[in-house]
C-alpha cells in the first residue's frame, strides 16, 4: 500500500487508501435539485390548489440516465412539514408516464430496476399542493449518466 | 414563476439555473399538458 506525505502541521505521512466504486469509467453520479421557494427578490412557492411543472433535465446526445431515486419534501408558510396529502408526478418523455405518487410531508422513491432515459429525452417534474397555504418543495434526484460511446 | 435547478455530476455542482415554471389550477389541465409532452417527445 503506497505511503502520502500529508502536508505541514500534519503527520508526515499516511497511507493512501483508494475507496472502491460501484461506477464503471463510463458512468458518473448524476444528481439534480429542484427548489421551489421564496427568497428576498421573488417568491417561487407553489400557490394553493395548484400544478407546478418544469423541466428537469434533457438528456445530451450521446449518453443515458440511469433514474435511481427521488425524494421530495414541501413544507407550509409556517416553515413546517406540509400536513396535507401532496402529489408529484414524474414523467418522461419516452416511454412515457414514469410515476403517480402521493405523500405527506416528505417520501422517498426508489427505482428498482433503474428507469432509463434515453439521449434527447427530458425529465419533468408536475408538484402538486393540495394544501391551502403557499407551499415550498424540494426535490432531489440521483441517477447514473452513462455515455453510450465506445 | 421559476425554480432553482441544480446539477451534480460526480458529487460536484455541475450547472445551477432558475427555470421557467408553468402553473395548473386543475389536475385535468396538468394531465392534458402532461400527455402532450409524452406523445410531444423532448
Amino acid at each position: 500500500m503506497p505511503l502520502r506525505g500529508r502536508g505541514r502541521g500534519l503527520p508526515d505521512w499516511t497511507r493512501e487508501v483508494k475507496y472502491p466504486t460501484i461506477l464503471s469509467p463510463k458512468q458518473q453520479e448524476w444528481s439534480v435539485l429542484l427548489e421551489f421557494k421564496k427568497t428576498d427578490g421573488s417568491d417561487n412557492r407553489i400557490p394553493p390548489f395548484s400544478i407546478a411543472s418544469t423541466n428537469v433535465y434533457t438528456v445530451p446526445e450521446g449518453y443515458r440516465l440511469l433514474l435511481k431515486g427521488a425524494m421530495c419534501s414541501m413544507t407550509g408558510e409556517h416553515d413546517m412539514p406540509l400536513n396535507a396529502w401532496c402529489k408529484i408526478w414524474l414523467v418522461i418523455t419516452t416511454p412515457g408516464f414514469l410515476g403517480d405518487r402521493y405523500f405527506i410531508r416528505s417520501d422517498a422513491l426508489t427505482f428498482v430496476p433503474s428507469q432509463e432515459i434515453k439521449e434527447g429525452h427530458s425529465l419533468y417534474v408536475y408538484l402538486h399542493n393540495k394544501s391551502s397555504e403557499y407551499a415550498s418543495a424540494t426535490v432531489n434526484l440521483i441517477g447514473v449518466l452513462e455515455s453510450t460511446r465506445g | 414563476m421559476k425554480c432553482n435547478v441544480r446539477l451534480s455530476i460526480d458529487g460536484e455542482l455541475a450547472h445551477e439555473e432558475e427555470k421557467e415554471v408553468t402553473l395548473f389550477k386543475s389536475e385535468k389541465e396538468a394531465w392534458k399538458d402532461m400527455t402532450e409532452k409524452v406523445s410531444g417527445g423532448a
